[in-house]
């Protein structure tokens, strides 16, 4: 068994587990990335951190380069070798999923959308014109609702205070998009206009009265507000 | 210190436990997989500080089964 764990820890304590943890968190963070976006078990993902530990290997101790030079030459090293994996392993997989013998040209399979299988043209997004809800890119299909749950995963979790300004989420949602409500019969303005800005959760706790958007008075009679504009 | 030797099967070393981790935490589930990495690799390490090394792992894998019994579906995996 000791073969097969060969992980030496020194000192096992628990400064040492939580590095052991960082290892084990890179390394399934990228399964998971994997496993969620392009719905595949790379089985083989191992095997190319091998390759990548020996790179680091080579050009450190054997040639000598800086630690931060050597990074990104393995980081290109490895890519390479999986994008070259992938194109060596297209053929069969889009037979073996289509289930069929005849394996027809590559856009034939659609993996994420069984429905119909994108056009051959399109090598960009295949949305509309085929019925195929996914992004096409290297010849691999990315499935537009996988790819938003993964969006809003990370947006949910910490990313999104880099990645997502809830300000420009709001400005492009369409009922901001209408623009400022008219008043309503009631001489109110409309709520729904409120309900997606920022903090609308915590202000559905409690009715509240908005104010008017050109005179700014809560209270508008139904001849029209201030500013001389007549209710619709 | 973490040190691993590099030969040609260390693939075999944390390539079924990266994939058992992932099943722990939920597949394509993110924080699921992060938490239960440390998760792993506390139990791992504290075993193997209260007796041997193989002793951790033996305790790591019966916390997953035992977890994959009580909550099949990963770690942080929603009530449905």
């Amino acid at each position: 068994m000791t073969d097969i764990f060969d992980i030496y820890l020194l000192e096992a304590d628990r400064v040492n587990g939580i590095l052991l943890g960082g290892l084990l968190a890179l390394l399934a963070l990228g399964l998971n990335l994997i496993f969620g976006v392009i719905d595949v078990t790379w089985i083989c993902y191992a095997e190319l951190v091998m390759i990548g530990m020996y790179g680091m290997y080579y050009l450190v101790q054997v040639f000598g380069l800086p630690y931060y030079v050597a990074a990104p030459f393995t980081i290109l090293l490895v890519a390479g070798l999986g994008a070259l994996l992938h194109y060596a392993g297209r053929s069969r997989r889009c037979c073996q999923r289509r289930r069929s013998t005849s394996c027809s040209p590559p856009a034939a399979c659609c993996s994420c959308c069984r429905a119909s299988p994108p056009s051959p043209s399109a090598s960009t997004s295949a949305t509309s014109a085929s019925g195929c809800r996914c992004w096409q890119f290297a010849e691999m299909h990315f499935s537009y609702s996988r790819l938003l749950v993964f969006r809003r995963r990370a947006d949910r979790h910490g990313a999104g205070l880099s990645l997502h300004d809830p300000h420009l989420y709001r400005h492009r949602h369409p009922r901001h998009l209408a623009g400022p409500p008219d008043h309503g019969a009631d001489g109110r303005r409309h709520a729904p206009h409120l309900s997606h800005h920022v903090g609308a959760g915590r202000r559905a706790g409690r009715p509240r009265l908005p104010a008017c958007w050109c005179c700014n008075t809560t209270s508008i009679p139904l001849s029209g507000c201030r500013s001389g504009r007549s209710p619709s | 210190m973490l040190q691993y030797d590099v030969h040609p099967f260390v693939g075999l070393s944390f390539g079924p436990i990266t994939f058992l981790i992932c099943v722990l935490g939920g597949l394509g589930n993110f924080v699921g997989g992060f938490v239960a990495a440390f998760v792993f690799a506390e139990i791992i390490s504290l075993g193997g500080l209260f007796s041997d090394l193989e002793w951790g792992y033996v305790l790591a894998f019966a916390f997953f089964i035992v977890m994959m019994f009580i909550r099949p579906a990963g770690l942080l995996a929603r009530r449905s």
